[in-house]
């Protein structure tokens, strides 16, 4: 505690003589005789990023601090006439952080790569729709999601909008039923499970509980100033800013136009949504639990192209593994060094790529990929098979120099026998 | 009786003689060609010999082996064949789903086939999904050969 | 005179060979209804310079670091001409090898070969088989797979019971306080040149011992010929005895090389140094006996009980008086028979009991 007052001193003390009008502000506001609540300016220097960039006080609320200092006077340095611009109403937040965020030149000077059109972008957003147009406070506003006196950069791993601290920034709104009711979209009422289905996605998994900032956050489908759900036909956009081989060999698919003539949310009709989960190969086919017999009955063709390329995709795996179940026999048993198991990667490759082919629908492009894939898993069975029976090769060698030893040893078990009989064993008394 | 004996003896002596020197063959040539080293360099895990001097133009790439997995090395785009400088090697697992990655001459790229992910010559990510760059290696030239090292240059 | 003779004259006139050649001439072994057990000793010694050239020839190419190892091993095996003939030849032979000194050694107890003057060659005798099982230990890390990497993780383990300097002896083992790619280095340097180096001047003294004493014949044999029911027989060395010898060897070789090749001694999978040892790893089989022993009494009290036995067991021939006048000795043939008896039933429990 101690440290950190003379810390904050030490800091103050700095910053008063670097910037000496913006001194006086602080020097009231870390009172408890002139203030109640004393924390704003410690939140501020712990760390903000605006503070960290030499911005003060005055530079959002205005006024002015020096005289007002000078003088004794809070009404002198809070004078509205001076520019004083006091906290602002939910209603006004946006527009009063945009004053700078939007100014081109200004932000420059700070952030060059920060883009400056936040608040237009807010405007098209769900969220920024209901505040300009109903004046509706419930809905988030900059500081809902920054902070207020203690904004820190997205890439700071304590801030609200880290990547994977956004879930839990959302979930404060969008996690509660209470705050959420009424809120429909679509007609409906917004469901506000999202934050728990996406917490046991293949997603949610990766942000929430590995640490792993690659797989997407709330924003990454939903945008962030911008927020809105993705449409029924850009949420292969969405998913396909990782996805892209899956997206374009969606787009490229038969099930496109059907999709959207249905309706269907694209991926999202087969994968999920918020609850994605890994997909597997039992997605595929015609048996119990894939998806392609929701549609597709016996005697269809898409019928007929589910269960061909469930059935090559199946002779790929079946492949693989016995290839790489003899490479591997091989190697412990010590006939063959690795290099079977080596080429066997290539027929692996064939196996990812084949689970993006998949998305093309389309068993021809399947079957190219699987059976390249199994011929190349064959090739590595009978080379690992071979050195197996290698032993067969070194049977004849073993033969031949069994033949001799066999030869030698007769001879000299006759050679033996001829010894033995010219030799009296029995020891004569001297 | 005795000089019966005497040929059998001696015939006895020959036959062993030709067996015993039919078996120090059948042993010897084991051994011999066992201590002649084979061609394939021996087994290493922290460098191995990736390419001959001259095997790669300018512009193109090659899979290698290297101990268990695939490297990649790549003769960079007006480089000079005979001096390492000219080369770059990395692990030809791609860091997305490990497929093998290999050389894209039309785009100068390393290229992973199965979801699409690009790679500068750095071995770092310029597109697509793997989440982090390609491992670098050790590129050294010893007489006509290329030698890739995992250690740290 | 022929070069045959000219050969002959210049070595005789350095080594003396007509003294040799006399000495070998008169040189004979004792030859009676059990003598079939003399070969014995002469097979170890023809399966240990079996072990010195194959184990030569896997130096050319084996890399005794964790990282290479195995792979090295892998090579010779797969790349190296005949390389897994060498390396199978080397892993069958050494196990051979390692059965026949005890064969070896219960025949001599159970003949009471040990009695005097013969103290010292059955002492020398059995701390050649001491080091053998050193071999034995050693050399099956080498080829670092998980088996043997886990073999040596509970073997080694035993050091840590010994007073004293037991913490200080495992390290001392394992070349850290965990088997790593240290204790590979070490086993390395302990199998090719530290235990070599012991092995060939206890074997050399066990030799000079056996010749200047000659064969022992067995009290039994010796009461027949002292009451006249038999004759003494000797078996002159050469050429008798030694062709009979070298037929074993070729016969044994025949059967070295044939195992090799039928079944090449497997290679495993690589070591792997952060997988948990499963519950059922066993030592190599010279040890299971006293492994398993080890499962049924306390581990301190097993491990004394065991290195007190070692030492009473090199120590015998002088307990055993009786054998020492000469007279049969039936409580130490029970003994002998009993050790026998019970070494095999537990090894056999040890590979065949279920759930072990």
């Amino acid at each position: 505690m101690r440290m950190k007052l003379i810390l904050l001193i030490f800091v103050v003390a700095g910053f008063t003589t670097a910037r000496a009008k913006s001194s006086s502000c602080v020097d009231c506001h870390l009172s408890s005789d002139w203030v109640s609540d004393t924390t704003i300016v410690s939140d501020y220097m712990s760390g903000d990023i605006h503070f960290k960039m030499g911005l003060s006080c005055d530079d959002c609320h205005g006024g002015d601090p020096k005289r007002g200092f000078e003088e004794g006077d809070p009404d002198l340095a809070m004078d509205p006439l001076k520019g004083y611009k006091a906290p602002p109403s939910r209603t006004a937040t946006p527009d009063f952080c945009d004053r700078c965020h939007s100014d081109i030149e200004y932000m420059k000077r700070y952030n060059p790569r920060l883009p400056t059109d936040q608040l237009k972008l807010y405007k098209t957003s769900v969220h920024g729709k209901q505040l300009y147009r109903t004046r509706d406070t419930k809905v988030a506003v900059c500081t809902d999601c920054h902070g207020v006196h203690n904004i820190l950069p997205s890439s700071d791993s304590r801030s609200m909008i880290y990547h994977n601290n956004v879930p839990e920034t959302c979930r404060k709104c969008h996690g509660s039923p209470q705050y959420m009711r009424g809120y429909k979209y679509n007609g409906r009422q917004i469901p506000t499970d999202q934050y728990e289905e996406y917490s046991k996605s293949v997603h949610g998994i990766m942000v929430l509980e590995e640490g792993d900032n690659s797989a997407p956050s709330c924003n990454n489908c939903h945008g962030n100033h911008g927020a809105t759900p993705p449409n029924l036909i850009s949420v292969s956009a969405a998913c396909g800013e990782c996805h892209a081989y899956n997206r374009d060999f969606f787009n490229a698919s038969v099930h496109k136009e059907v999709w959207e003539d249905l309706g269907y949310p694209e991926c999202e009709q087969c994968h999920g949504n918020h609850l994605i989960q890994p997909a597997t190969e039992g997605l595929l086919g015609v048996d119990e639990g894939a998806l392609c017999i929701q549609c597709h009955d016996e005697g269809d063709d898409g019928y007929a192209a589910a269960s061909i390329m469930k059935a090559q995709i199946d002779s790929l795996k079946h492949a693989l593994e016995s290839a790489e179940k003899v490479a591997k026999e091989a190697e412990e048993k010590g006939v063959e060094g690795g290099q079977a198991r080596f080429d066997l990667g290539a027929a692996k490759d064939n196996l990812t790529r084949v689970r993006s082919v998949i998305h093309t629908f389309d068993p021809e492009q399947v079957s190219e990929i699987t059976s390249s894939g199994i011929k190349v898993a064959h090739e590595v069975e009978e080379i690992a098979e071979l050195a197996l029976g290698d032993i067969k090769i070194r049977q004849i060698g073993l033969a031949i120099s069994l033949l001799v030893i066999l030869y030698v040893a007769l001879i000299l078990w006759r050679k033996i026998k001829q010894v033995d009989s010219k030799t009296d064993f029995v020891v004569r008394d001297k | 009786m005795a000089d019966e004996k005497i040929p059998r003896r001696e015939a006895l002596n020959y036959l062993l003689g030709a067996g015993v020197g039919a078996l120090g063959i059948a042993t010897l040539y084991p051994v011999v060609t066992y201590i002649i080293p084979p061609k394939a360099s021996g087994a290493g895990t922290s460098s191995v010999s990736a390419a001959k001097v001259g095997e790669l133009k300018p512009n193109q790439g090659k899979i290698f082996k290297f101990g268990n997995s695939p490297g990649i090395l790549v003769l960079k785009p007006g480089g000079d064949p005979a001096s390492a400088l000219g080369y770059v090697a990395f692990t030809a697992v791609c860091t997305h789903l490990n497929c093998t990655v290999q050389y894209r001459d039309d785009l100068k790229e390393i290229w992973c086939a199965c979801h699409n992910g690009h790679f500068d010559l750095n071995g770092k990510v310029m597109s697509g999904p793997p989440p982090t760059p390609l491992q670098e290696y050790r590129v050294a030239i010893k007489g006509d050969e290329i030698f890739v090292s995992s250690e740290e240059a | 005179m022929d070069l045959k003779e000219r050969l002959y004259n210049w070595w005789n006139e350095r080594v003396d060979l007509d003294n040799l050649l006399a000495f070998l001439n008169h040189k004979t072994v004792p030859h009676h209804r059990h003598s079939i057990w003399y070969y014995v000793g002469g097979m170890c010694l023809y399966l240990f310079i079996v072990q010195v050239i194959t184990g030569i020839l896997l130096l050319l190419y084996y890399k005794p670091t964790a990282e290479a190892a195995y792979e090295s091993v892998q090579y010779i095996m797969t790349d190296v001409p005949f390389g897994w003939l060498v390396r199978s030849i080397h892993s069958y032979a050494a196990n051979i090898f390692i059965g026949l000194i005890f064969v070896h050694m219960f025949s001599v107890f159970l003949m009471k070969a040990y009695r005097k003057p013969r103290e010292l060659t059955w002492i020398t005798g059995v701390v050649l088989l001491l080091l053998a099982m050193g071999f034995g230990f050693s050399g099956y890390l080498l080829p670092w797979n998980q088996l043997a990497y886990l073999a040596t993780n509970v073997g080694t383990n035993f050091a840590i019971m010994t007073p004293v300097i037991g913490d200080w002896l495992l390290v001392f083992l394992r070349g850290g306080t965990e088997v790593t790619g240290a204790t590979l280095t070490r086993f390395f340097g302990f199998h090719v040149a530290v235990l070599p180096g012991i092995f060939t001047s206890v074997l050399g003294l066990h030799l000079l011992f056996v010749q200047r004493l000659g064969m022992s014949v067995p009290i039994s044999i010796e009461k027949e010929i002292s009451d006249g029911k038999a004759q003494r027989e000797e078996m002159p060395f050469v050429p008798n005895f030694l062709y009979r010898d070298i037929l074993g060897w070729t016969l044994a070789l025949g059967l070295i090389v044939l195992l090799s090749s039928m079944f090449p001694w497997e290679l495993g999978e690589k070591a792997d140094i952060l997988t948990p040892a499963p519950p059922h790893v066993k030592p190599e089989w010279f040890f299971v006996f006293m492994y398993q022993t080890l499962k049924y009494v306390p581990k301190t009290i097993g491990v004394f009980g065991f290195a007190i036995g070692g030492a009473v067991w090199i120590l015998l021939p002088f307990f055993d008086r009786k054998s020492n006048r000469g007279e049969p000795n039936k409580l130490y043939t029970v003994i002998g028979v009993f050790v026998v008896i019970y070494m095999v039933a537990l090894t056999l429990i040890g590979y065949l009991a279920p759930g072990e």
